[in-house]
């Protein structure tokens, strides 16, 4: 399936309603991107409905990254007990958007 | 002209308050609202709810519903223990009592309801795992029975006067046990799990209960399970697995008519769901974005997905999940 990409701040209640998610997928990313099916046009219309800007797939990996490297660097400076799973923090694994 | 009352054989009712319960297909007119109305399919989704004060992670357990949820405790994304407490009213999140100790504490596991909740064990003094268990009528936390046995992120089932805690990790032992809570005490049952595991889910009651999911490597291999068991007030059945893995899950209902959503599996969030219908595990539509170690709590109609994560920063999203149902929509002409 292709995909679009926008960023749009999730403010809660209604930025996501129930008769958008049964039309079409949105999966959210780190750095409030968010992923929509290409080629819906009633996902195309919800960016405009959350004043969402549209990104190429390059600028919403870009943002992504530079989440999840601050995550990355914040969990490095973590102390060594806190890292290790079952007791600690996984570190922030890279997200490859599709 | 093709009429209604041609095709049904009756005409439209002019009717003041819309019908209950509703039949898939039924048109009426509601004569104080001036609308024509049907009763029409909705099929099931998530939506994004009420965003949390305090971004948290490391939640565990099932409580509350969609319209009153609760999360208490955590990390917040400075990786602190949290004392803090927050309420779900359906549209928004409000401070609660602060739970107990005032060092804060994490995946404690949460049952029960907003105004009668149990938290029990969870991690508050760097060792694995404690015995505390604390009430709340909707205002404060205290301190009740503890623990036979110290464990965390084991699963619970029930409400505030009658719950089963079993499974949980007490490192570098995973357990089986399971222990009931009268409202006052704890109780260690004679029966065990059928498999010794932690980071599953607890749904259901004391006597009636499914355990969904969790992970069974001591190591700490970070996968997720699709096992889940029955308990039927006497002992643990094997039951019908999951449609896949999971850990550190969310979900709700009952034990024949659960919910089940997010997670971790092969050391991967999920946004996986999936319903059970006491016969059957269905795939159903993912979460907006992935969640593990989250607040959850509701049913297969109606539940709700707050916060959650293990990895800093932490997340303050809530979703909302409505199933499947028969529900009242108005018609425009347009």
């Amino acid at each position: 399936m292709a995909y679009k990409y926008c960023v749009a701040e999730n403010w809660g209640k209604g930025f996501i309603t129930h008769s958008d998610s049964s039309k079409y997928q949105v999966s959210g990313f780190p750095g409030n991107v968010w992923q929509i099916p290409a080629n819906s046009q009633d996902a195309n219309l919800w960016v405009y409905k959350v004043a969402g800007t549209f990104k190429t797939k390059a600028e919403a990996q870009a943002i992504v990254d530079v989440e999840v490297t601050a995550a990355q660097a914040a969990w490095d400076a973590l102390p060594d007990a806190q890292k290790q799973e079952p007791l600690g923090r996984p570190r922030p694994t890279a997200i490859v958007l599709e | 002209m093709t009429t209604y009352k041609g095709i049904n054989g009756f005409a439209v009712q002019s009717v003041a308050t819309d019908p209950s319960p509703l039949d898939e297909g039924q048109v009426w007119y509601n004569n104080a609202t001036y609308a024509f109305k049907l009763a029409g399919y909705n099929v099931a989704g998530w939506a994004t709810g009420g965003n949390l004060s305090n971004s948290r992670g490391w939640l565990a357990g099932s409580i509350g519903t969609q319209t009153a949820g609760i999360v208490a405790g955590g990390l917040n994304p400075s990786d602190i223990k949290i004392t803090n407490t927050e309420e779900y009213d359906g549209t928004a999140w409000t401070s609660g009592g602060s739970i107990g100790p005032p060092g804060g504490i994490y995946v404690n596991t949460l049952v029960g309801t907003q105004t009668a909740g149990l938290s029990i064990s969870g991690e508050s003094t760097g060792a694995p795992g404690n015995t505390l268990t604390q009430k709340y009528d909707g205002s404060s936390w205290t301190n009740t029975g503890s623990l036979n046995t110290a464990r965390q992120v084991g699963g619970a089932a029930g409400t505030q006067t009658a719950t089963i805690y079993f499974g949980g990790n007490s490192y570098p032992t995973t357990s089986n046990a399971m222990e009931n809570f009268n409202g006052t005490s704890w109780t260690t049952s004679p029966a065990t799990i059928g498999t010794s595991r932690y980071n599953m889910l607890g749904i259901g009651t004391q006597t009636a209960a499914l355990s969904a999911g969790g992970n069974k490597d001591n190591a700490g291999t970070p996968y997720g399970v699709n096992i889940v068991e029955s308990w039927n007030g006497t002992a643990w059945t094997t039951g019908t697995t999951m449609p896949g893995g999971k850990e550190r899950l969310g979900g709700g209902g009952t034990q024949t008519a659960a919910i089940v959503f997010g997670g971790r599996n092969a050391g991967t969030d999920v946004a996986t769901t999936f319903t059970w219908n006491g016969t059957s595990w269905s795939n159903q539509p993912s979460m907006p974005a992935t969640k593990a170690n989250l607040g959850s709590g509701g049913n297969t109609s109606s539940a709700y997905a707050a916060g959650g994560s293990l990895s800093i920063p932490y997340s303050n999203t809530t979703f909302e999940w409505t199933g499947a149902e028969v529900a009242t929509k108005t018609i425009t002409t347009s």
